[in-house]
């Protein structure tokens, strides 16, 4: 017996091969370019996705807003836990968003934003739930990846650049920042895939703008 | 059809109404004269010799440890209205109306003989009230007889069920006198006659026996072998719902106060099943010794009857409104109902269950981050980006013509902007609000910041100003 599984590994229960890789539910991000790059093709279900940006209002909400009009269309719901600003909804209606699907949750201090989120991530009634934490220790991580993997939402959570060099447990990190082209995606971490870069095109509700000219469009 | 009546007999009410402790021994006693008399006591006490019918000193001298209630009418009261309502699940014909004077227990009849078909049989109603009985946690003996009276005597002598006449009068007749519900002289009578048994008394010549003893033991003999009809006044749920329950002592933290809270939310929603209503709304007030009492409300998006969801509200609300001080009392009411969506939980169970953990989540949100922190987005009907959306109950569909393109983040209030930002394209020309005072003439822009950010950007007409007003991501 022991011979035969130092010939054939896989005889022997609980030995891990890196090549293989964990099956992984995912929801489609509706970027292809981006999706071509993670392993199953989109957001990880059930486990923590970290983008880590700076500067609000360089396309880092729009990331999100194929997967949030597809999840409210098809009758989910999605949590904005402590945003910086206020989603505007005008702004998310345009992008296809079905409004009545969308639950705002703006809690009063970063604890109370903390326990919103594993509330809402725990509970299986959302699709996805997008986070702006103000500060997140290891254990809030960890909390976090254990109530998104109960509830099985894609969970978001938003955390600035100085948040790259702390350890996480997050199955995904990708670093986002503006470049001419329009948004630049460094993916710091990928269970399952490999780090990578790649560039979106400008997510542009702004072309929608009239170039030139005055008065009502 | 024949009656069938069934006796819940509640041997320790008196003690149980007042929330004991469980484990230490305990009685309940009351004041005749200067005596102090146990009514009834606890198991751990019952097992030191402590008997109902001692004085207390007694007792105690029996079993020194021993925790004295003074028994409350009140709470009593409260009590049976709580065991009704667990009755009144299985029969509309609920009644605690005492009838036997001399009784300290205390007895909740209901009759069942209309609700058998409903429940296709004895057993099934049964297990139903048995499983509401033992949820609210009173010791209770049940007795079943085609009489009210006949089910109070087998109650009392914990006799198995009699389900028509012939079977109750066999099983009457072996019972000790003792236990009929006659004055005590009467009894005392009978047994002067050299009679020990139910069935010895039965069979008295029925003029005779009211001659010498009386038309009010005549009239019971004959209720209880069902020569007489038992005219009852009958229970109904109360509209608005109100429970008080008073503390012996005061209770210095939330953690104590638990216990006593899970009961009364075990009643209420014993209430709320037998109205088949859940509840949208109810306030529990804390009573205190030597401040004003703290009232904490709790809403629900939508009704709930489960009495373990309303106490996760609760300790949410409570977390967030600490107590000025111990409390004495609580009074929980509630006047708002709805039926909630269980009678389609055969039919559709995973969207009920669906339904169930979405209200669930959404009011422990609401409970401990206040209504204003969980909100829906909503479209209002008006140009003005300030005044073009609103906050909405969560889940209410806006109705409103969508605008063209529109940023995603919008700033709470537009910020004045020190020099000109770099517009990349615009403009866009708004104008309005002369009708409600705040006119505004702007002309938008989006601008790009040196960092890359995106910015919703307008330029005060009437002032010449630029201020940024969302951000485009």
């Amino acid at each position: 017996m022991q011979a035969a599984a130092f010939q054939n590994p896989s005889l022997i229960r609980g030995v891990w091969r890196g090549r293989e890789r964990a099956i992984q539910t995912t929801e489609p991000t509706g970027w292809t370019a981006l999706n071509s790059h993670l392993p199953g093709d989109g957001w990880p279900v059930g486990s923590v996705t970290e983008l880590i940006c700076d500067r609000t209002g360089i396309g880092e909400f729009g990331l999100l807003m194929p997967l949030v009009a597809r999840l409210t269309n098809a009758g989910k719901r999605v949590a904005f836990v402590a945003p910086p600003y206020l989603p505007y909804a005008h702004g998310l209606a345009g992008h296809g968003v079905k409004l009545g699907r969308v639950v705002l949750l703006s809690p009063e201090s970063p604890d109370e934003a903390l326990w919103a989120a594993e509330q809402t991530l725990r509970s299986s009634s959302f699709g996805l739930v997008a986070v702006w934490p103000k500060a997140v220790s290891d254990r809030d991580l960890r909390r976090l990846q254990l109530a998104a993997e109960t509830g099985g939402a894609v969970a978001v959570l938003y955390r600035p650049r100085s948040a790259a060099s702390q350890h996480s447990t997050a199955a995904l990190r990708i670093a986002v920042s503006s470049s001419e082209m329009g948004l630049k995606l460094e993916i710091l971490k990928n269970r399952g895939g490999s780090p990578s870069e790649l560039s979106l095109p400008l997510l542009n509700d702004s072309t929608r703008f009239r170039k030139t000219g005055a008065g009502w469009a | 059809m024949p009656l069938l009546w069934t006796a819940i007999r509640l041997p320790c009410l008196p003690l149980e109404a007042l929330s004991p402790s469980a484990t230490e021994p305990s009685a309940a006693f009351e004041r005749k004269g200067n005596r102090r008399l146990v009514v009834c006591c606890n198991k751990p006490a019952e097992a030191s010799g402590v008997v109902s019918g001692m004085t207390l000193s007694a007792a105690t001298a029996l079993c020194p440890g021993l925790r004295e209630h003074e028994r409350r009418p009140a709470a009593e009261r409260a009590a049976l209205g709580a065991l009704s309502a667990a009755a009144y699940q299985v029969t509309d014909q609920v009644s605690v109306q005492p009838t036997a004077p001399q009784s300290s227990a205390h007895t909740v009849w209901l009759e069942v003989a209309n609700s058998l078909r409903m429940f296709q049989g004895l057993d099934a109603l049964l297990a139903k009230l048995n499983s509401a009985l033992d949820r609210l946690g009173y010791s209770y003996i049940l007795g079943i007889a085609p009489t009210l009276e006949g089910a109070s005597l087998l109650a009392s002598a914990d006799q198995p069920f009699a389900t028509d006449r012939q079977q109750f009068l066999v099983a009457a007749r072996r019972l000790p006198l003792s236990l009929l519900g006659m004055k005590e002289e009467t009894t005392e009578a009978l047994r002067g006659c050299g009679m020990r048994t139910v069935g010895e008394v039965l069979a008295l010549p029925h003029s005779e026996f009211a001659m010498r003893f009386g038309q009010d033991a005549t009239d019971y003999l004959g209720r209880l072998i069902g020569r007489l009809p038992d005219v009852r006044r009958f229970y109904k749920p109360p509209d608005k719902y109100r429970r008080y329950f008073e503390f012996e002592g005061e209770l210095e933290s939330t953690g104590a106060l638990l216990f006593p809270l899970r009961r009364m939310l075990v009643e209420f929603q014993e209430y709320l099943i037998a109205r088949d209503t859940g509840v949208r709304e109810f306030q529990l007030e804390l009573e205190h010794a030597d401040a004003p009492s703290t009232t904490v409300a709790v809403g629900m998006s939508a009704p709930s009857r489960d009495a373990a969801h309303l106490l996760v509200l609760l300790r949410e609300r409570m977390e967030r409104a600490p107590m000025p001080g111990p409390v004495r009392a609580l009074t929980l009411a509630a006047s708002r109902f709805a039926a909630p969506r269980v009678q389609q939980r055969e039919l559709f169970v995973t969207r009920t269950k669906e339904d169930e953990e979405w209200s669930s989540v959404i009011d422990r949100l609401t409970a401990r981050l206040g209504a204003e922190a969980v909100k829906g987005l909503g479209l209002a009907d008006d140009y003005r980006p300030e005044k073009s959306w609103c906050q909405v109950p969560v889940g209410s569909e806006s109705k409103i013509v969508l605008q063209k393109s529109r940023p995603l983040w919008l700033l709470p209030e537009p910020r004045p902007l020190v020099g000109i930002p770099r517009c990349v394209t615009g403009p866009e020309r708004m104008e309005g609000g002369w009708w409600d005072g705040l006119d505004v003439a702007r002309d938008y822009y989006l601008a790009k910041a040196k960092d890359g950010a995106r910015l919703w950007v307008y330029r005060d007409r009437n002032t010449g100003g630029w201020f940024l007003q969302g951000l485009w991501s």
